[in-house]
């Protein structure tokens, strides 16, 4: 299995990174640019949630066709926090376009509640998904944004969570899943969440 | 159910050694960073942050391999602060596998930094540590809660609300507040200054200094809008777990994360 985080901003990677090769049993590369080759080299590649959307935009929507065109012949696509907002066409936060693979665009959280949503927050599970076997309903996950993806179709939501309003934290369409917090960030839980997702891909 | 409030142990660190002292001085051995934090994170910790004391001109290197250290023996979020200056310096710090960095005399000597900072990692990544310390009016102070800066040696004349306010409006994503007076003393959180910075600003909020006991969290989160709690020596001497503070505030209907 080959796993990669595609890098196109600046923060902590190495949590990412760590929490996929603990549960894979494999490398995991960082990559600043894709082409054909690599990304058909892949089993899985993850959008990580670091930097602002305009500037992640600016670097990935280069690779929009190519990255469509492998998650149609079963690259799995795990999109966190950014990573999971650049699954929809646009955003609050700024100018740029993401992959536009969800019919959906990033909004700000409402004002009335401090921003960013910053600490531990519970995911109400809309569904029984594989993705969350084995995790309780309600369980903990830790989140640091101000912006969510607001879904035209509300069948690929998988859970929510409540800060504000009701917002999708975890999304699924078949092997391209999308999660607003961060697994890599959430103890137990969200290493179980990573481990159900590569076996998800393995099977 | 709402978001839960941050039970975080502090790791002060000096020269790659957990440290803890009372007012600041004093400093005595806790132990090692790397252990502590994995041990906090196993035991229920929301997040660890570490603070590097050293004053050496090794600190940086000894700081980015502790840094790693640590990283690679938990899997909650890491803040580090300590010896940042510069968005190269930041990046170090994020790229050895800290999620936020907290800077405090930097950005008072150089309040463009936190914009910095915001604008290339993001707001989520940028914590502003405020020390302050309760001023002796007869002295002639004009603000209340005065701000301290190199370790909390030397007033600045800043109002700790003014200052989290500005930081607020400069990018900060998250206001570490601790009170000078009550640190290390064990007699619980200022809750007077806490509220204070927690009311005038809209970023969450983590208090500092003082935590003692299982109740001093809850009278903090009973009488004030601080987001989350921050100790250090009442977990390193193990005089309470973090489970034990935790399950004292589930019983009294502050949300916790088990």
């Amino acid at each position: 299995m080959n796993i990669a985080i595609l890098n196109y901003g600046v923060g902590n990677i190495f949590s990412l990174k760590k929490a996929f090769e603990t549960v894979s049993r494999k490398d995991v590369a960082i990559l600043k640019i894709l082409d054909k080759r690599i990304i058909e080299s892949l089993d899985i590649l993850i959008l990580p949630g670091v930097g602002h959307f305009s500037k992640a935009s600016s670097h990935l929507f280069k690779y929009k066709d190519l990255i469509v065109e492998a998650v149609d012949k079963g690259l799995g696509l795990f999109g966190i926090c950014l990573g999971m907002q650049l699954l929809g066409i646009s955003s609050e936060e700024g100018p740029g376009y993401g992959l536009g693979i969800m019919d959906a665009e990033s909004r700000i959280l409402p004002s009335h509640v401090k921003l960013p949503h910053m600490g531990w927050n519970t995911v109400e599970l809309k569904s029984r998904d594989e993705f969350f076997t084995d995790i309780k309903d309600n369980s903990y996950f830790y989140f640091a944004h101000s912006y969510y993806l607001s879904l035209k179709n509300s069948d690929l939501v998988v859970g929510e969570t409540s800060y504000g309003i009701f917002f999708p934290s975890a999304i699924r369409m078949g092997l391209i899943v999308g999660v607003q917090f961060h697994p890599e960030k959430s103890g137990d839980s969200g290493l179980r969440l990573i481990s159900n997702y590569v076996d998800m891909v393995r099977r | 159910m709402p978001l839960a409030k941050r039970i975080i142990p502090c790791l002060d660190v000096l020269n790659g050694r957990v440290v803890k002292g009372v007012k600041f001085v004093n400093l005595k051995d806790a132990g090692d960073p790397a252990e502590l934090g994995g041990f906090y994170s196993d035991e229920g910790a929301d997040e660890i942050v570490f603070l590097d004391i050293t004053a050496s001109v090794e600190k940086r290197k000894i700081l980015s391999e502790v840094v790693r250290k640590v990283a690679m023996n938990i899997d909650i979020p890491f803040t580090v602060g300590g010896s940042i200056k510069s968005v190269g310096d930041a990046e170090e710090i994020l790229l050895r596998g800290a999620d936020k960095v907290s800077i405090n005399t930097a950005a008072v000597e150089n309040p463009g930094l936190i914009t910095e900072l915001s604008d290339v990692f993001g707001r989520n990544c940028v914590v502003v540590a405020i020390d302050a310390k309760r001023t002796l009016q007869s002295n002639g102070a004009k603000v209340k809660f005065e701000v301290y800066i190199y370790g909390g040696r030397i007033p600045t004349g800043l109002d700790a609300t003014e200052w989290a306010k500005m930081a607020e409006d400069l990018g900060a994503g998250e206001i570490l507040l601790t009170s000078i007076d009550y640190d290390g003393t064990n007699k619980g959180y200022d809750l007077e200054l806490t509220e204070a910075v927690a009311k005038a600003v809209n970023i969450p909020v983590i208090a500092s200094g003082g935590a003692g006991n299982p109740g001093h969290f809850l009278r903090l989160f009973k009488s004030t809008k601080a987001d989350a709690a921050l100790a250090a020596s009442i977990f390193h001497y193990r005089k309470y777990s973090i489970k034990e503070v935790k399950e004292h505030l589930y019983k009294n209907d502050i949300p916790v994360r088990f």
